[in-house]
């Protein structure tokens, strides 16, 4: 059976979820692989939530959030900076690779450029293969 | 230079060299006593156990936080002194009323060397026996063998191979389990026999699931391949079935391989050293004695009685049988209404001394005389004569050091049956928690042979790491039961 | 201000006869008693393996607290308690402690005085007695003095006599320093208020090198030579070179421990080092020790991190990936949690190797000043945003 990645997206409430939405209702192709979570911010995404899905199963991770300037929270997505960098550390260290993590900001008006992404992301972690840290029962 | 004494000092800061009353191994512990509350600090100079601590240990602030016990007459809650006279009282009336009756004293190890002692000479006082739940074992094996002596945790590390029977480090003793990955490392075979496979996966090379009516077989089968280099490691409890540990003695004797018998009370070894238990009975005879009228009185130390039995709830009838209870206790435990209930400082208020289970002869640097301190009060109220606390002490040292110049004898012994018959049964991994009637979280299993139906994250889930036909009961007995009801 | 360097002793003749480096510690202790509200220093307790926090009430007190104590790893950082003035003497890696909790909002800077003491490592306990035993064949009870000196490990006994054997060869031998002290890289605790060792002083001359970092500490100094406990001097500048120098070769030689012990893990190929992970934390029992014996770790006790289900299925537990996590950016490394594991888990290596990494490529190290905000505290954009 050819690889299928699993991929886990944090989406911002404002901004990318809406992108998601207006992908879907202008019928927008982009891979079935991303299973969405949606977010009140990008800010609130705790690093944890991160690792826990890879813990747990995800090939991959992708962080959505507001364009800089644009957060509804006025610098939320500062932290999500600071927190997108320190992740990627992270991942590499551990021996996950911080290929498997991505930043983008999508506002909502967005809809092709988060469709786009997320092909291009699933392609990635398509190349990449299953996340190493799973185990054989997942 | 300058030297000083260390105990002369004045410690501003109340800094209390201890040992964790969990388990024989008698882990070093620091426990601080400031206005706060209680905290730890880990001993990293102890060599028994170079500051390690088990969970157990890591939660002694909560264990010592918990409500102490306050002296009770019969539901009446009552100043200590009326407790004290109470006693008396009860044990005078008890010589006229108890016909041929029996009256047990009955310590499962939380005690001080003192204390126990001062238990012997309160015992012959008031012509009662004292038993610490292992006196079948001890009359049939012989006590010096189940001791180990002057040795300690290093032979692990040496040991060819090793041979767990019915033993999970990873709930019961995790301290063995740094030693056994030494042991490992040093290339030692190490085989698990038991009714679960021990979550030491990473450690264990062989692993063999067996209803405990088969052990006996098992073991004797494996006679052949042990050699002197072999080291038995087993747990020795009030729940230990005799016919395992006679199996393994005997093999022990046949081939000069060596045991290392876990203990599960803070003091058990200096119980065994002192040959306190002079009755040879079990707990299952004590608690057929109550049953049946045979014990009348029962004087119960520092054991949450209620909550640590397989079968709590049978003992608790059985205690409503009685004549007199009296229960020494320093944690809050539930009054029952027929009992007189007596306070004891906490373990690490105490002082005294201790053997731990390889040997070593250890102290508690607290201040307070414990089982010793209410024995004399009793003993006063009686008219005897108070024991100096430095008499019990010296006469610790002195039975110790005779001890230790012992050989320990060695002889195959006749192997009883097996208390449990082929069919479903319990199995009780003891854990300092367990015993001492403190939840513990992560036990949450039973056999597959009996609850095909439990889930997984129910309080009790199926696994395929459990001989077929055994229920884990790792929780209160009570609360096992009602799961059994549900699964029947 | 600028940090200045003294040369220091006691003025009390016998202090300076019998203490370590001339006493200058235990007098300045003496000079500070009662004017804090807590004075936590390390006393022994019979023997040179074994030690206990005291608070200092009287010049009595001070004096208990005399003579080094390498084999003495205990965390003093939790000693202090928030809202008290406390004067205490610690080696870096509780310093570097006392300052990330600092930043966490548990202790207060202006209400420390941070005495710091040189380190060029510290012994655990039962491996050197056992190691005394092996080698010279000496009880624990025979020893009364140890020290560790120009690349020596030395041991005195109760008749007088010395024992010693390089560090290197003891290293060798695998006992010695604890693994995180061989590599652990700040050897004068610059984040306290003075910062007291014997490094940059003259033979023989029972003399203690005092740098001072702060207005705070330069008071304190300054009142106790006013109120006579302590006498200074000027050093030379060839012993300040000296000194920097021994500086210097003990972190080159953290370093060289560095590449072998962390650099080792650094350099595994990916899936290789993900495994390693794996497999060494896979023993561990959920006792929790780690984290209570943490100095950096200070949230209560029903932290979100303590979950851990033996039977759960998670490649690493949820506890130690969060505490991965978490000390990625905090972790000092000082080694009290591999200390305490009781399935030796080799944690403070793991923990070292996320923050070096961290570090490399942030530039922050915590514990070094409370002026350093940790990245993920910041509020600004990153560059390349
Ligand atoms: S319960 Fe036993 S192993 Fe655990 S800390 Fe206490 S004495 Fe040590
Ligand atoms: S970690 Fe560093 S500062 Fe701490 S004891 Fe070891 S060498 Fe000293
Ligand atoms: S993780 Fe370990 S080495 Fe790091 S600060 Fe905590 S106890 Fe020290
Ligand atoms: S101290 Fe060791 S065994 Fe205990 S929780 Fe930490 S890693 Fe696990
Ligand atoms: S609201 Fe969208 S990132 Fe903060």
């Amino acid at each position: 059976m050819s690889f299928e990645p699993k991929i886990l997206a944090f989406l911002c409430n404002w901004c990318s979820y809406g992108a998601a939405d207006m992908a879907g209702t202008s019928r927008l192709q982009y891979p079935s692989n991303i299973r969405i979570i949606r977010f009140m911010c990008s800010g609130r995404i705790d690093p944890n939530f991160v690792i826990e899905a890879f813990l747990r199963g995800a090939d991959g991770v992708m962080i959505t959030g507001c364009h800089i300037g644009d957060c509804h929270y006025i610098d939320g997505n500062y932290k999500t900076v600071h927190r997108y960098e320190f992740l990627k550390e992270y991942l590499d260290t551990l021996g996950i690779g911080s290929e498997r993590l991505t930043l983008e900001w999508c506002s909502a008006a967005e809809g092709m450029k988060f469709s786009q992404k997320v092909t291009e992301f699933t392609e990635r972690i398509r190349k990449l293969g299953p996340s190493p840290i799973k185990g054989d029962e997942q | 230079m300058r030297t000083y004494h260390p105990y002369l000092e004045v410690i501003c800061l109340k800094v209390i060299d201890s040992h964790c009353p969990g388990c024989s191994i008698l882990c070093g512990v620091h426990i601080i006593d400031d206005d706060e509350g209680i905290d730890i600090e880990f001993m990293k100079s102890c060599t028994i156990n170079s500051g390690k601590l088990c969970k157990f240990g890591i939660d002694l602030p909560k264990f010592y936080s918990s409500p102490k016990q306050e002296p009770y007459v019969y539901g009446k809650k009552v100043s200590y002194d009326d407790a004290i006279a109470a006693t008396a009282d009860a044990l005078k009336s008890w010589e006229n009323t108890r016909g041929m009756s029996e009256g047990v004293i009955l310590c499962t190890g939380d005690a001080t060397c003192e204390e126990l002692l001062v238990l012997g000479k309160l015992a012959k006082k008031a012509d009662m026996v004292c038993a610490t739940g292992l006196g079948k074992i001890v009359s049939t094996i012989g006590g010096t063998t189940l001791l180990r002596k002057s040795s300690n945790f290093n032979i692990i590390e040496y040991a060819k191979s090793i041979i767990l029977v019915d033993i999970d480090p990873y709930y019961q003793y995790p301290l063995i389990a740094r030693k056994l990955q030494i042991a490992k490392s040093n290339g030692a075979h190490i085989i698990s026999i038991g009714t679960e496979k021990p979550h030491i996966d990473h450690i264990v090379d062989e692993v063999k699931l067996i209803h405990p009516s088969k052990m006996q077989k098992e073991l004797e089968s494996l006679c052949e391949s042990v050699s002197s280099e072999t080291l038995f490691i087993t747990s020795l409890g009030i729940y230990s079935d005799l016919s395992t540990i006679a199996a393994i003695n005997n093999n022990c004797t046949k081939q000069y391989s060596r045991i290392m018998y876990m203990k599960d009370f803070a003091n058990t070894e200096g119980s065994l050293v002192l040959g306190i238990d002079t009755k040879n009975n079990s707990i299952e005879d004590i608690i057929e004695g109550m049953e049946s009228g045979k014990i009348t009185a029962l004087f119960l130390i520092e054991s949450p009685l209620y909550e640590s039995y397989i079968d709590n709830e049978r003992f608790r009838n059985a205690c409503q049988n009685l004549q007199h209870l009296i229960i020494l206790q320093s944690r809050a435990t539930s009054v029952p209404n027929n009992a007189i209930m007596l306070p004891l400082p906490l373990f690490y208020e105490r002082k005294g001394t201790l053997i731990n289970v390889c040997g070593r002869f250890l102290s508690l640097k607290g201040d307070k005389e414990g089982v010793a301190g209410v024995s004399n009060d009793i003993l006063e109220k009686l008219g005897a004569k108070k024991l100096s606390f430095e008499t019990l002490t010296q006469e610790a040292v002195d039975r110790y050091s005779k001890w230790k110049s012992l050989i320990p004898e060695r002889s195959t012994v006749e192997v009883p049956k097996s208390a449990v018959d082929s069919g479903p049964c319990h199995k009780y991994i003891s854990n300092p928690f367990l015993v001492r009637g403190l939840p513990y979280t992560p036990c949450k299993r039973v056999g597959k042979g009996l609850y095909p139906k439990a889930k997984k994250k129910e309080r009790y889930a199926v696994l395929q790491d459990i001989a077929e036909n055994v229920v884990l009961s790792y929780e209160k007995d009570t609360r096992f039961r009602k799961v059994l009801d549900i699964y029947e | 201000m600028n940090s200045k360097s003294f040369w220091g002793w006691s003025s009390t003749e016998a202090l300076r006869e019998g203490g370590e480096s001339g006493g200058f510690v235990t007098s300045f202790l003496e000079s500070i008693v009662g004017k804090y509200d807590n004075i936590l220093a390390v006393r022994k307790t019979g023997t040179v393996f074994e030690g206990a926090v005291m608070s200092i009430d009287s010049k009595e007190d001070a004096i208990k607290t005399q003579g080094a104590l390498h084999a003495v790893c205990m965390e003093l950082s939790h000693y202090i308690k928030k809202g008290e003035r406390t004067a205490i003497v610690l080696k870096p890696c509780d310093a570097r402690a006392v300052i990330e909790n600092m930043k966490r909002n548990h202790v207060e800077r202006e209400n420390v005085l941070l005495i710091g003491l040189n380190c060029g490592g510290t012994l655990p306990p039962v491996d050197t007695m056992r190691f005394i035993d092996n080698y010279f064949e000496l009880a624990p009870e025979d020893i009364v003095k140890e020290e560790i000196a120009k690349g020596k490990i030395i041991f005195k006994t109760t008749s007088g006599k010395e024992f010693w054997k390089t560090i290197d060869e003891i290293e060798e031998e695998g006992f010695g320093r604890r693994e995180n002290c061989r590599y652990c890289d700040v050897k004068i605790p610059s984040m306290c208020d003075i910062a007291c060792g014997n490094w940059g002083t003259p033979a023989g001359k029972n003399i203690t090198f005092v740098e001072v970092f702060t207005e705070n500490g330069n008071n304190a100094l300054e009142q106790a030579v006013r109120e006579g406990f302590i006498n200074v001097g000027e050093p030379s500048e060839k012993m300040i070179a000296v000194r920097s120098k021994i500086n210097g070769i003990m972190k080159k030689m953290a370093g060289g421990w560095n590449k072998r012990i962390i650099g080792r893990l650094r350099n595994m190929p990916n899936e290789e080092r993900l495994a390693y992970i794996k497999n060494v934390l896979s023993p561990c029992i959920a006792c929790y020790a780690c984290r209570k014996a943490c100095p950096v770790c200070k949230c209560g006790d029903d932290c979100k991190c303590m979950q851990m289900d033996p039977d759960d299925s998670l490649p690493i537990s949820i506890f130690h990936s969060i505490r991965l996590l978490h000390l990625t950016e905090s972790c000092i490394g000082c080694g009290n949690c591999s200390d305490v594991c009781p399935v030796d888990i080799p944690l403070a290596h793991l923990h070292q190797l996320f923050a070096r990494n961290y570090e490399k490529k942030t530039g922050y190290k915590p514990g070094m000043s409370i002026e350093d905000i940790p990245p993920l505290s910041r509020g600004d954009l990153p560059e390349g945003y």
